[in-house]
């Protein structure tokens, strides 16, 4: 295949390449390094593609601090639209987006079913189950209760190891939930060297591990397999060039009037 | 209310999940396959035959001697059951085809709905790739008879993992951990189960090029290098099937793709999946099944495919191709008295809506009476009045 198969045997212009890149800390460095910059109003957006309403889906649950922005161009051309990471992996499984950037838990969490074509090497976590450092071990007398923000991935590793538990699905305040005595433990996401949590609780165990993930959906893949190969060097390449990238593009920015 | 993952259909979506039905149906009868209808229950049984978590989950009832029934979960097993059982005497091949609602228990959240219409092919008693090229070309052909302009038919096998696993001589308990992340289709995971495995920097390479790459020429050059010697009629035969499908006339459609992996524990050979821009999941999917039928005592190989309408729908909608609504009937004030017009016109193909003498607005295409003329407004807006003839007239009656 030598074309875009998307483009082929049709006259009108090759559609971009939209990407879904989850608007989290770690991977601000990438939304700086893929030329975050010129901007597209949400009219743009959808002119590109589908109906998507690109406001809205940056509105969802995205700190204002966190430095998330509206849809942009790539400098390779790429359609980039920061969304809220529990968006990600639903976005490109529909086909509302072609691919996008998320961490592996939410991936793991959701199950998805998307192409996962590689780990970027980036925004590190890993999924772990902590306890307040003067416990020791789990109660083996009965089931221990657990507190977690993923209860799937939770209920998995468990259950994999013929473990039972009780499991206590919470957004937010997991390891609050062990100090307050609903839980004996919490699953939390850390920072790749990251050994405690605030509150001083450390890792005894850990659920899962890596960089954030580029996923692509089934139909993308298969539709347009040149011009994804080219956003997939192109993520590759801004993640490679991330921190340097992004410590330039914010000189610039202050740099402007 | 209705139970989760269950679905209406308005006038609308009835009439163009029907026109695609019958679409489906001409271009089956075209290849010589014809439509049977199974019932909605089977014994719970006949899908355990399939051993696949997925067939299984399913709405469950029980008959009167305590017997498991289930709601289909899918048409290729009571195909199979049907082709064992009640045309167990009838030569093979035989070419079957149905265009049925199944249900299976899954998240509706996810565009995934409990309640789904496929139309699909199965051809049963060839074990050919002639028998896989025309189950590809009859999917390419209904597809390409619906209007939908843009979509790709991916090709791959189950053998191709086989011979992946022997050509990278993986230990056993790698191996299931190799067969989960192609499943998962986690590529990431995939080369580093290899690369665990002592498997060679070369070859995790090509591997992942075979994957990633939806198919064309480096992937089959990659996958081609990858399983080397024993895999390599299996390579072969897709290229075959491929050429042969490209000869009746579907050319830059079909892609080899080493990247598929089968969505039903029944699949034993070729894989064949559709996709359209704008819509994630593949529209169709399908392959060959050459094991299911000696659970029914009847061993025969047998290849078909399945289009998910619903998701066709999707994706004619998002290629603008969306089918045309059917027209509006004609609104007749005052229908309602006079019978004997209105069956005329109904006889002469003009559908017709009695209302109410004094109902106003009337929706256009409208025929009413005003000071003793008729007055016949048409759907774009154009009015006739006059005499009853008149109305004939326009309506192209003579």
């Amino acid at each position: 295949m030598d074309d875009d198969g998307a483009a082929r045997g049709s006259g009108d212009e090759p559609i971009a390449v939209r990407l879904a890149l989850s608007v989290e800390p770690g991977l601000q460095a990438l939304q700086n390094a893929l030329g975050g910059g010129a901007a597209l109003d949400a009219a743009v957006a959808r002119g590109a593609g589908r109906a998507l309403d690109a406001g809205a889906a940056v509105e969802a649950g995205v700190d204002e601090g966190s430095g998330a922005s509206g849809p942009f161009t790539s400098s390779d051309g790429l359609l980039v639209l920061p969304a809220d990471p529990w968006d990600v992996p639903v976005l490109v499984e529909r086909g509302v987006v072609d691919c996008g950037v998320v961490a592996r838990h939410i991936l793991a969490e959701l199950g998805a079913d998307v192409v996962q074509l590689a780990d970027l090497g980036i925004a590190g976590s890993r999924l772990a189950l902590v306890m307040p450092a003067a416990m020791t071990d789990l109660p083996s007398a009965r089931r221990p209760r657990i507190a977690t923000t993923h209860p799937a991935v939770t209920r998995r590793h468990f259950a994999r190891r013929g473990r039972q538990v009780e499991l206590l699905a919470l957004r937010h305040a997991v390891t609050d939930a062990v100090l307050l005595g609903a839980a004996d433990a919490a699953v939390v996401v850390l920072g790749p060297d990251q050994a405690c949590t605030a509150q001083g609780f450390v890792v005894c165990e850990e659920l899962l591990g890596g960089g954030a993930r580029l996923i692509a959906s089934r139909s993308a893949r298969v539709v347009r397999p040149a011009a994804m190969q080219a956003a997939l060097d192109a993520v590759r390449a801004a993640a490679a060039a991330g921190p340097a990238a992004g410590a330039a593009h914010r000189e610039e920015r202050h740099a402007a009037p | 209310m209705i139970p989760e993952g269950m679905r209406d259909l308005l006038p609308a979506e009835a009439e163009a999940l029907r026109g695609l039905g019958d679409i489906m149906r001409r271009r089956c009868a075209a290849y010589g396959y014809g439509e049977v209808s199974t019932p909605v229950l089977e014994f719970a049984a006949t899908f355990e035959k399939a051993d696949d978590d997925a067939l299984l989950a399913g709405y469950r009832v029980f008959d009167e001697q305590g017997q498991a029934l289930m709601l289909r979960t899918d048409m290729t097993v009571p195909i199979a059951r049907l082709a064992a059982d009640r045309y167990r005497d009838r030569p093979l091949p035989m070419r079957l085809c149905y265009v049925e609602d199944s249900f299976r228990l899954q998240a509706a959240s996810r565009g995934l709905d409990g309640e789904f219409t496929q139309a699909g092919a199965e051809l049963i008693g060839m074990a050919s790739a002639a028998a896989d090229a025309e189950c590809v070309m009859l999917l390419c052909d209904c597809l390409r008879a619906t209007g939908l302009p843009r979509f790709r038919v991916a090709v791959g096998t189950v053998a191709f993992h086989g011979a992946l696993v022997e050509a990278l001589g993986l230990p056993d308990d790698q191996e299931d951990a190799l067969m989960e992340a192609l499943a998962e289709r986690d590529y990431p995971l995939l080369e580093s189960i290899l690369n665990n495995a002592g498997a060679d920097d070369d070859a995790v390479q090509a591997l992942q090029r075979a994957l990633q790459l939806g198919g064309g020429h480096e992937a089959l050059a990659q996958a081609r290098r990858l399983v080397g010697s024993a895999g390599r009629a299996t390579v072969d035969r897709l290229e075959e099937v491929r050429e042969l499908v490209e000869q009746a006339g579907f050319e830059d459609l079909v892609d080899i793709d080493f990247g598929l992996y089968p969505e039903f524990a029944y699949y034993t050979g070729l894989l064949v999946e559709a996709y359209a821009p704008g819509v994630g999941l593949p529209i169709a999917a399908g392959g060959r099944y050459d094991e299911l039928l000696a659970g029914f005592d009847r061993p025969a190989p047998a290849v078909g495919f399945a289009i998910s309408l619903d998701r066709l729908t999707l994706a004619l909608e998002e290629a603008g191709a969306a089918p045309r609504p059917p027209d509006r009937p004609l609104t007749f004030a005052g229908g309602f008295a006079e019978p004997e017009l209105c069956a005329e016109l109904r006889a002469a193909g003009v559908p017709v809506m009695a209302v109410p003498d004094d109902e106003r607005p009337l929706r256009a295409p409208s025929l009413r009476r005003e000071q003793g003329d008729w007055v016949l407004e048409a759907a774009d807006g154009g009015v006739t009045r006059g005499s009853l003839r008149d109305v004939r007239r326009a309506l192209g009656l003579g």
